[in-house]
């Protein structure tokens, strides 16, 4: 089953590649969500996460004869993705870096995922750092070990492990202090 | 895996855009290239536009012109190297006639002179002393003009007449030959094909 996925992927990948729109739309229609969730979970903002990625299918469009694979086709994705809203960050500066004391702490809450839960983490990740927030939104989006992490952020392992660390602990502080060791 | 852990990734779940993402996507491509149109049907198309049929009439109008004006200069090199004897023939001729006025001039000199000294001579000297040296002053204008005679008809000799059939003229002869002999065979065909009838 995966053989076949993987046979079809590729047929897709070199149906584009030779020019052909409707198998460049499929390619669309399957990534759209990584990309976009990629770039809204970064940015917080529905407009601007589309337009994001919008930029990176017709980038990709362009660079369609340099992917090599559909797991290359992801990997660059990501990793172009990633750049994209560092970029964006840094041109709009949107939202000031804070430390991570000075976030405040989350209203407490009872029940496990809750909505209004995911919307506190949510709130505390978009405080992170450039870096350590593409750390954390890469490990759990999409469930990336710290060496691809690494490549896609063209980063040292162990700093994406620090960032990874510190950043947990700091959310974890948090959400501790907001509502209590059951949760956490 | 602690509570954290699936609370994030709860939180960072995906999510997907508008519905009209991937049109917009689309439209926002570029516009492919025709790439199965053949080369031909693309110039057609390109001499479609009205200001490219006069720059193809005006490349072509120049090529004819280009092309006419090397095989006139290829039609006229074998006359030039015709003329060219017949030109040096030319200018030789002049040359030979002038050194015969000058040696004419030189008689009518020598011959004056020699009358000069003829009549001093004559107080002084006998006369014969004059006829000696009038024909040696004679001699040498007169060998000059007859030795000349036969250099002033050089030119004139009959090779540059050989040289001056141009090889138009030998082309001409070659294809006279060739219908010649394609009509000794078209008659033999033909006798052939009656003889069979």
């Amino acid at each position: 089953m995966t053989r076949e996925i993987n046979d079809r992927a590729e047929e897709t990948l070199a149906r584009s590649v030779s020019g052909d729109q409707m198998a460049f739309a499929a390619i669309v229609r399957e990534h759209q969500g990584m990309v976009f969730s990629l770039a809204y979970h970064f940015l917080r903002d529905r407009s601007l996460a589309e337009e994001l990625a919008q930029e990176v299918f017709l980038l990709l469009h362009q660079n369609l004869s340099a992917i090599k694979s559909p797991a290359h086709l992801t990997f660059w994705l990501r990793k172009v993705t990633s750049h994209r809203c560092i970029d964006q960050t840094r041109r709009l500066k949107a939202k000031p870096q804070v430390s991570l004391d000075d976030v405040p702490e989350p209203v407490a809450v009872n029940a496990p995922s809750d909505p209004m839960l995911s919307q506190a983490l949510r709130r505390v990740i978009d405080t992170l750092p450039e870096k350590a927030r593409l750390v954390v939104i890469l490990r759990y989006m999409e469930d990336l070990e710290p060496t691809e992490i690494a490549e896609i952020l063209d980063m040292p392992i162990n700093t994406v492990k620090s960032h990874l660390r510190r950043s947990l602990a700091t959310l974890r502080e948090k959400l501790t202090r907001c509502i209590g060791e059951l949760y956490v | 895996m602690s509570r954290l852990d699936d609370e994030l990734r709860i939180a960072l779940r995906r999510e997907e855009p508008s519905p009209d993402f991937v049109s917009r996507v689309m439209s926002a491509l570029p516009a492919p290239r025709d790439e199965k149109q053949p080369w031909w049907q693309q110039l057609v198309d390109m001499l479609r536009m009205p200001r490219a049929r006069f720059v193809a009439a005006g490349a072509a109008a120049a090529l004819v012109i280009a092309i006419g004006a090397l095989q006139y200069s290829r039609l006229q090199a074998p006359a030039l190297e015709a003329e060219a004897p017949q030109q040096a023939a030319r200018t030789q001729a002049p040359s030979t006639d002038s050194q015969a006025k000058e040696s004419a001039a030189q008689d009518r000199l020598a011959a004056s002179g020699a009358g000069e000294k003829k009549e001093s001579p004559r107080l002084d000297k006998p006369s014969r002393v004059s006829g000696p040296r009038k024909l040696r002053a004679a001699t040498p204008a007169a060998e000059l003009a007859s030795s000349r005679e036969p250099k002033a008809a050089a030119p004139k000799a009959p090779s540059t007449k050989g040289a001056a059939k141009s090889a138009g003229e030998i082309a001409k002869d070659k294809l006279m030959m060739a219908l010649r002999i394609a009509s000794e065979t078209l008659n033999e065909t033909q006798k052939l094909i009656q003889g069979e009838d």
